[in-house]
């Protein structure tokens, strides 16, 4: 006899298939080595490093990107979500359901976190960042000019 | 407060309609969003400025990146079937060979000259009567045409017809192309 599945088995193969996709998605993320991604762009540092503390909106990560840099970086719409498409290609970062109350929300926003090993990736470039200001401090050229 | 759209507004947002539908179906409301706070907190000048070449970026590089991707799937996709891959090809390269020789052979046919320069062929034209303008050029027009080498640097006449030969024997019609 043929068995025909109910829609409650269906919504159960769909959800176990999609539990599947997202764990192995997150087991690639997690099995990968953060110093394949690197070096990152100047643009994407500052972006996963805006989402660091907290989760934001897109108009929210470009603000704290410019607050950050005391405005010496500032990203444009067109630039920020290429960069958004790409964190989220690498599993460095995802979208958060979380949302403000409505009166202080736009319903259009996206709101983005960062992912495990999109802080490890962070981490890992900012290790990287320090060590070539080491490298750099200890030449002498700027031991004079007193950086 | 939010500030009244303008013209300018508009503009900026139909560039987001450059961008492929995949993209904008993932991020096209956010960046409405983004521009209108944007927008409302820089001033339109600032926005301009940043947001249009910044837009037309994205858009060139999302397209190269769609055209990517599909031309990795077709790869993927013929690799996994070569035998229709490999008719396919042959039709296209039949169908490619076939129009080329036809090409070749109308052109050599029909659209190319015999001659090696023929734009420095001319026919020679008279007024004849009752003002029609004939190619029938007179003998003796023709002949002047032959003395004067400097307008033409060799002329040729052709004639033809039916004309009655006579001389030895009984009379003859003779059609003649010459």
């Amino acid at each position: 006899m043929r068995a025909v599945a109910t829609s409650e088995q269906s919504l159960a193969i769909y959800i176990a298939s999609q539990y599947s996709v997202l764990r192995t998605m997150t087991t690639n993320a997690e099995a990968r080595n953060p110093s394949d991604l690197l070096p990152l762009t100047p643009a994407m540092f500052h972006v996963l490093l805006a989402l660091a503390d907290e989760e934001r909106h897109g108009y929210a990560i470009i603000k704290e990107v410019a607050a950050q840099t005391s405005g010496a970086v500032t990203i444009a719409t067109g630039t920020l979500y290429g960069i958004i498409k790409r964190l989220l290609a690498e599993g460095l970062a995802m979208e958060s359901k979380r949302r403000r109350p409505a009166a202080s929300d736009d319903e259009r926003r996206i709101y983005y976190r960062l992912t495990p090993f999109g802080r490890r990736v962070l981490a890992a470039e900012t290790k990287r960042l320090e060590a070539a200001v080491r490298a750099a401090r200890a030449t002498r050229m700027l031991r004079k000019a007193d950086v | 407060m939010r500030s009244r759209r303008t013209l300018g507004d508009i503009i900026l947002k139909s560039l987001l309609r450059l961008l492929p539908a995949e993209f904008r179906g993932d991020f096209g409301r956010a960046m409405e969003a983004d521009l209108d706070e944007r927008r409302d907190h820089k001033g339109r000048s600032g926005t301009w400025r940043r947001e249009v070449p910044a837009l037309l970026a994205l858009a060139v590089r999302e397209h190269a990146s769609v055209l990517r991707d599909d031309i990795r799937y077709a790869i993927r996709l013929m690799a996994r079937t070569p035998a229709v891959t490999a008719l396919a090809v042959a039709t296209l390269a039949m169908g490619t060979g076939a129009s080329v020789a036809m090409f070749t052979v109308i052109d050599a046919v029909m659209l190319r000259s015999p001659f090696v320069e023929p734009e420095r062929i001319a026919i020679v034209l008279v007024n004849g009567s009752e003002g029609r303008i004939t190619a029938g050029v007179p003998a003796e027009q023709y002949h002047a045409l032959v003395a004067e080498p400097r307008t033409l640097s060799s002329v040729a006449a052709l004639g033809g017809g039916s004309h009655l030969l006579t001389g030895s024997g009984e009379p003859r019609r003779q059609t003649l192309n010459v």
